[in-house]
């Protein structure tokens, strides 16, 4: 067994002490437990889930095409991590007040709700689930490649170990998941990669060195067309590399977390100052350490390993060690909390709500369990079998949930027709357009990205399948057209609005109006 | 310019300082309301 | 009339008022009235006999008796009863069977969700309350645009409503 074996072994049971001591001294009170954290303050939190959700891309994905493409690379960089700002100025504001009229609490009961539909809400999770289930598949990929780093195994041996732990953790324990633990990962994560950034540029000579040695090499990988200039005057190419992470966090299914807070609340502002800063410089990093790979790592057959042999290079063994240690728990907590997701929805919302109406909790746990299993057997399939790159597959996903859900999130504040019928043909026209695109490499032969594909042929979808439906009932067409215009409230009263209230308001403005001349 | 074609430099670096001072601006009109706000208990 | 089981209001008429004012200076606000929220309270207790971790305690929640939307509570409730017109009251649109029903759902999935069991944990119901949460209803006035809002009365957090 080599250093770095033990270095890893040693790691992990560190965190399951650190987890197991937790959870023990959390014994006597389970909501405490349950309620998760809440005591770490919100930027604590706020930083913990932002590093370690993406930990896979931006270890191995992002490096990689910094790697292969140069500068245009950074077009994806400027759309992560500005997204969620542009999402809540462009579209948010409609779809807020909307999803106030609507009662709504998550995006896909939104849709549910606004298209009036069980189907589209089931169509919705399934897309949802599956291409979840493609970024767990992804973090598997850079499972099997840090702990083939670590351990020396084989890739194939390496992987079916890492998925085989990451399955039995989330199944059996999760007493890593403790947010303590996974702050322990984004602080290791995070010094880790701003440390190899200043050991790098400092060893080349700065970011302008870095740029004029790049140019030596290649002067296209400056430019941000892509090497070789292979995207040139593609401008629907670099927006769809902005957009893609933009708009996928709006497929997520992810229940808004809803306190019933017994006392007054006040205001999460430091959150948002420490992500804004935080992104910057955990977003944009990685893909610098890919430009100094060009140089540094000539002969790197792959590219997806930038990272980790910078860190090598860099560090002495023991924290490069670290360092990947720390990778490999936070993408052992990420794919949890995914998994997890996927086995609730299939348990409860598919298997429960469909196929057997009468199951006891316990079969129903049992069908979540073996869903996840099935997932991660899957996983295991595909990537020893088809490996695709981790940025392919980030994108792949990114795409179809984009493709799925932007036309439907659109049409659904600006369109007062839109109906169920066009909603579900887009939705599964865009998924499908995008997934033959992506499988068929047609984009090599068209020049059209396949999310851009998928994009034009969900519009029309939309608008042909919306000739076939039932037009949305005359309420629903009045919440739209509330929706659409100026509310009179003012500015500063709006922005704090609770949006966890809006089904007790909607039940409060029905009860007001059935009503109104008892309590006037 | 860090050795970059003034169209990539333009285009591509300025937007995490955008970003950053769009956190840093909102965070202290936040800041803002919120002492107005104690101020007035 | 009617004797309920309520919550002692934290921000009182004069100080939700004042708050409100104090974030927008130049709309009136006016109390047009309060009303009485019907909500489900469970407390559950949860029992796991994992030898390495076991856990046990109590896990609250709420079901919204009129949608059936769950929540978690951070800090357990005190109620005094109060006598309330019943105009004042929001009607109960849920069987109590249904609401527990959708308060078990809603803890399992949190539970599993959270602390990851691979099996169903033993719960056990423990108490459970009807109760009435007051919202107060409130009408703004800015530039001739009038709005309402609804402002719960513990914790000061509001919403618009979409009445004229």
């Amino acid at each position: 067994m080599n250093l770095d074996t033990i270095i890893f072994i040693v790691y992990m049971l560190g965190l399951l002490i650190l987890g197991i001591s937790f959870s023990r001294k959390v014994n006597d009170s389970v909501d405490e437990y349950i309620l998760g954290g809440r005591s770490l303050g919100p930027a604590v939190t706020a930083l913990t889930m932002q590093s370690t959700s993406m930990s896979g891309y931006m270890f191995m994905g992002g490096p990689a095409l910094a790697f292969q493409q140069g500068w245009y690379a950074i077009w994806y960089a400027i759309g992560d991590a500005g997204g969620s700002i542009i999402n809540l100025s462009v579209l948010g504001k409609r779809m807020r007040r909307m999803s106030e009229l609507l009662g709504a609490l998550s995006p896909i009961e939104y849709l549910e709700k606004r298209y009036e539909s069980v189907s589209v809400k089931i169509v919705a999770s399934l897309i949802s689930i599956v291409f979840l289930s493609a970024y767990v598949f992804a973090q598997f990929i850079a499972a099997g490649k840090a702990l083939e780093n670590l351990t020396g195994l084989s890739y194939e041996l390496a992987l079916i170990l890492g998925v085989g732990v990451i399955i039995a953790y989330t199944v059996t324990g999760g007493y890593l998941a403790v947010v303590w633990t996974d702050f322990v990962q984004a602080i290791v994560m995070v010094v880790g990669i701003a440390g190899i950034t200043i050991m790098g540029l400092i060893h080349i000579g700065g970011l302008s060195n870095l740029n004029a040695s790049l140019a030596a090499i290649d002067p296209t990988y400056l430019s941000i067309w892509g090497k070789d200039l292979a995207y040139y005057g593609q401008w629907g190419m670099v927006l769809g590399a902005i957009l893609i992470y933009a708009i996928t966090y709006m497929g997520l299914p992810h229940v808004v977390v809803r306190h019933m807070s017994m006392k007054s609340t006040k205001t999460v502002k430091g959150a948002i100052l420490v992500s804004s800063i935080w992104n910057q410089i955990f977003i944009f990093a990685p893909y610098i350490l890919g430009f100094i790979g060009i140089i540094l790592l000539p002969n790197l057959a792959d590219p997806e390993m930038v990272i980790p042999i910078l860190a090598y290079t860099f560090f002495p063994g023991i924290m490069a060690a670290i360092l990947l240690s720390a990778l490999m728990a936070a993408i052992m907590s990420t794919s949890d909390s995914i998994l997890m997701q996927t086995g609730t929805i299939l348990s409860r919302d598919i298997y429960q709500r469909l196929l057997n109406k009468n199951a006891s909790q316990k079969k129903v746990v049992l069908v979540s369990r073996l869903c996840i299993l099935t997932v991660g057997i899957i996983g295991i399939i595909v990537a020893i079998y088809q490996p695709p790159s981790i940025f392919a597959l980030v994108v792949f996903a990114s795409g179809v949930l984009g493709n799925s859900f932007m036309v439907a999130y659109v049409a659904s504040v600006y369109s007062k027709t839109a109906n169920k019928v066009g909603v579900l043909c887009s939705m599964i026209s865009g998924a499908a357009t995008n997934i033959i695109w992506t499988v068929g490499a047609l984009d090599v032969v068209t020049g059209i990205h396949p999310f851009l594909a998928g994009l034009i042929i969900s519009i029309l979808a939309m608008i042909i399948g919306n000739r076939f439906g039932t037009p949305p009932s005359e309420e629903m067409q009045e919440i739209v057209e509330k929706a659409k215009g100026p509310r009179k409230i003012p500015k500063n009263i709006e922005k704090h609005i609770s949006f966890d209230l809006s089904p007790e308001a909607k039940n409060i403005t029905e009860f007001m109006q059935g009503n109104m001349g008892l309590s006037k | 310019m860090f050795n970059l074609p003034a169209e990539t430099f333009w285009l591509l670096v300025p937007w995490p300082f955008i970003w950053m001072a769009a956190g840093v601006i909102m965070y202290f009109k936040m800041r803002k309301e919120d002492l107005q706000e104690e101020q007035s208990e | 009339m009617m004797e309920v089981k309520t919550q002692e209001i934290f921000f009182t008429e004069e100080k939700v008022i004042r708050t409100l004012g104090k974030k927008e200076v130049d709309t009136d606000f006016s109390i047009r009235n309060i009303v009485y929220y019907p909500y489900m309270f469970y407390e559950f207790s949860f029992k796991r006999g994992n030898p390495i971790t076991p856990l046990k305690g109590d896990v609250a929640c709420t079901i919204d008796a009129i949608s059936g939307i769950p929540a978690l509570v951070d800090k357990r409730p005190e109620f005094t009863t109060l006598k309330i017109a019943n105009k004042n009251i929001l009607p109960i649109q849920l069987e109590e069977n249904q609401t527990v029903e959708l308060a078990k759902e809603f803890l399992y999935r949190t539970i599993s969700k959270n602390i990851k069991v691979a099996t169903a944990p033993n719960i056990s119901l423990k108490q459970c309350h009807l109760f009435y949460r007051p919202y107060w209803i409130i009408d703004g006035k800015a530039n001739e645009h009038g709005f309402t809002l609804m402002v719960d009365s513990i914790s000061g957090k509001y919403h618009p409503l979409n009445v004229e």
